[in-house]
């Protein structure tokens, strides 16, 4: 099995991942990592019905993901991993999942939180995790498509600390 | 009548319903609700809902989306599954929203049950999709 892509949005299936992703990263199987949505009956119906039929979609809490990707490593299943915010990618990192690289894809913005990009809202605690994740030597780019620029989001918000509306 | 909300990504939504109301006239009782990529889709949801609950008179609902499995979608059936908190309504929501069939949606909703309306806008939505050149060199060719 191989990550080939891992992607923090907190929209976790919507058009730009079935669209855009899916279809340029080849993945077999779409894993994603939300014990919330485990337990949302409605939320997992709905991505049940986003995913094309061909797609396999697995739903499941941190440490079950985690199994699953490492219990995977002899097979060839291409696997497109998402996960609903930064603290879960962390979760999953310091549970043994190895990763070179990190895309930030989306989260939006509520009261407290930067808009640093189109889809990309932080607060401080957000941006210290990202920081904590890149001293494990993990790129983080920010992409909301495969065919953007891979924007390295630490050092563009460290170039530009102002709000960017 | 029955009320029309077309919910879709970016802007969309807005151009097509004033495109639309360019060909066939001013209507009633539609919105036209847009989503950037910034917002909490829990705060569109509740757009929606007010939208709809704003309005006493209008029962029946008609929600048009553009893709299954993208968030505009993704509210709409959310909403339609029952988490709906407010007065009771009926809802159809119909994904692959184009000019044909908002145009079909104007021109029929005064004339048939929500229902009928649901599937008559997706047969001429469907049907709108042609080979037009083909079509056009054909009439052509029978003229000859």
């Amino acid at each position: 099995m191989s990550i080939v892509l891992i992607r923090i949005d907190d929209r976790l299936i919507h058009g730009q991942i079935i669209e855009g992703w899916l279809k340029t990263v080849h993945a077999d199987r779409i894993l994603i990592v939300s014990e919330e949505a485990v337990h949302d009956e409605i939320q997992s119906q709905l991505m049940g019905l986003a995913v094309p039929e061909n797609i396999k979609l697995t739903i499941a809490d941190v440490k079950k993901s985690v199994e699953i990707i490492n219990a995977g490593h002899d097979t060839e299943e291409r696997i497109l991993v998402l996960v609903p915010d930064i603290e879960t990618a962390s979760k999953m990192i310091e549970l043994k999942v190895d990763i070179e690289s990190l895309n930030l894809g989306g989260l939006h913005w509520s009261q407290g939180k930067t808009q640093y990009l189109k889809a990309v809202s932080l607060d401080e605690k957000d941006i210290e995790q990202l920081k904590e994740i890149k001293k494990r030597g993990i790129e983080i780019e920010s992409r909301a498509l495969p065919m953007d620029d891979r924007l390295d989001i630490l050092k563009f918000i460290e170039e530009k600390p102002e709000k960017i509306k | 009548m029955i009320g029309i909300v077309i919910i879709t990504h970016g802007d969309f939504s807005k151009a097509l319903l004033e495109t639309a109301q360019g060909i066939v006239g001013k209507q009633q009782f539609i919105s036209a609700i847009t989503i950037s990529y910034s917002e909490d889709p829990k705060s569109v949801q509740q757009r929606l809902e007010k939208e709809i609950n704003a309005n006493k008179t209008v029962d029946d609902w008609l929600i048009l989306t553009d893709m299954v499995g993208g968030t505009p979608c993704n509210i709409c059936l959310t909403l339609a599954s029952g988490k709906f908190i407010g007065v009771p309504k009926i809802f159809e929501v119909v994904s692959g929203v184009n000019l044909y069939m908002l145009i079909s949606a104007f021109i029929n909703r005064d004339k048939m049950p929500l229902t009928e309306l649901k599937n008559k806008i997706m047969e001429d939505a469907k049907s709108s999709i042609m080979d037009a050149k083909e079509k056009f060199l054909c009439r052509l060719k029978k003229d000859e």
